[in-house]
């Protein structure tokens, strides 16, 4: 077993984890989307696309388009919320963040996808 | 492609790390933590004005406490700020500094230097393969009759050293091993005229080959 396998496999499925939970729930109810979890979703997705730095493979370089993917559409979202007028949040606004971070998601699942697959031809 | 890039980016991997967490963590901390605004009411932070002050106290800016005065309690959390954020950004420098020194990486940006000199040849050009005294005895014929030629030396330090030799067109040197053929490729050995010279360590022939 290797440290730094089990830390990269643990940022990449927690960016994906995370990013999953904060898009579950109704899209138009800002209540079930917390700021926090889209917060801490961020960060990871950072530092997975930083743990992804410097892997010339092929299946390396697919890793970091699909994390850089996602943290560009967490970007979207973040910019979304921060140009949202004060106070509650609106429906339309909630609902273009969230579809944003859903694209994320999907592009961490892609990722996870990816490292799954890595794994299982690993095993001979 | 951009290996030199990667390579530059992989050897930052932990310090650039190191420094998102300091900034997540000081981020979370600042707006937890009630502050006073200009009434006299509790008031947080933006997760923005966070980022926003965390940045240029980290890179030692320092505007100051913005928008309204801290309280003591988050002055301690921002005391705490100060002395991780700059120790983050001080081991990130220490480490940007090291690569300029790291053999690898200096390796890499000569090489991607070279070829990408060679691949802005118009002309044609001589490809020599070991800079000994033949290969030097030739560089310097072709130089007088005007030809362009590039070099491939297994030798280090000879290589650097003719950049200080006298020439009169700029020559071209590569640091590496003229029987890998990622040397040649580099010195794009399929457009060159003829490979002049070859040198072994004990004995000096000479030989060409035309496309």
């Amino acid at each position: 077993m290797n440290l730094e396998k089990v830390i990269f496999g643990f940022f990449i499925v927690l960016a994906a984890t995370l990013n999953f939970g904060f898009v579950y729930g109704d899209p138009t109810d800002p209540n079930q989307h917390h700021l926090w979890e889209f917060f801490v979703a961020f960060v990871v997705n950072v530092i997975a696309t930083a743990l992804k730095f410097g892997d010339r493979t092929q299946i390396g370089a697919i890793h970091l388009a699909t994390s850089l993917v996602a943290v560009l559409q967490l970007a979207a979202a973040a910019l979304v919320w921060f140009f949202a007028p004060p106070g509650p949040l609106s429906e339309g606004t909630i609902v273009s963040i969230v579809s944003l971070s859903a694209g994320a998601a999907l592009a961490n699942l892609v990722s996870v996808v990816i490292l799954i697959a890595e794994t299982i031809t690993l095993r001979r | 492609m951009n290996s030199t890039l990667l390579l530059t980016l992989r050897r930052l991997r932990a310090p650039i790390i190191l420094l998102i967490s300091i900034f997540a963590i000081g981020m979370v901390g600042l707006v937890l933590i009630p502050g006073v605004d200009a009434d006299g009411r509790p008031w947080h932070m933006s997760i923005f004005q966070a980022f926003y002050f965390t940045s240029y106290t980290a890179s030692t800016i320092g505007f100051g406490e913005i928008p309204y005065p801290f309280s003591d309690r988050q002055r301690l959390w921002v005391t705490a700020i100060i002395y991780a954020s700059v120790i983050g950004w001080a081991y990130l420098l220490a480490n940007i500094l090291s690569l300029g020194r790291d053999q690898a990486v200096r390796k890499a940006f000569a090489d991607r230097r070279f070829r990408r000199s060679v691949e802005a040849l118009v002309e044609p050009f001589f490809l020599i393969c070991g800079f000994g005294e033949t290969g030097r005895l030739i560089a310097r014929a072709l130089d007088k009759r005007g030809r362009r030629f590039v070099v491939v030396e297994i030798d280090e330090t000879r290589a650097q050293q003719i950049d200080l030799m006298e020439f009169r067109q700029v020559p071209l040197a590569l640091a590496g091993d003229a029987r890998l053929p990622a040397s040649l490729e580099a010195a794009d050995c399929a457009r060159t005229n003829v490979v002049a010279c070859w040198r072994s360590p004990t004995t000096t022939t000479p030989t060409s080959r035309l496309p």
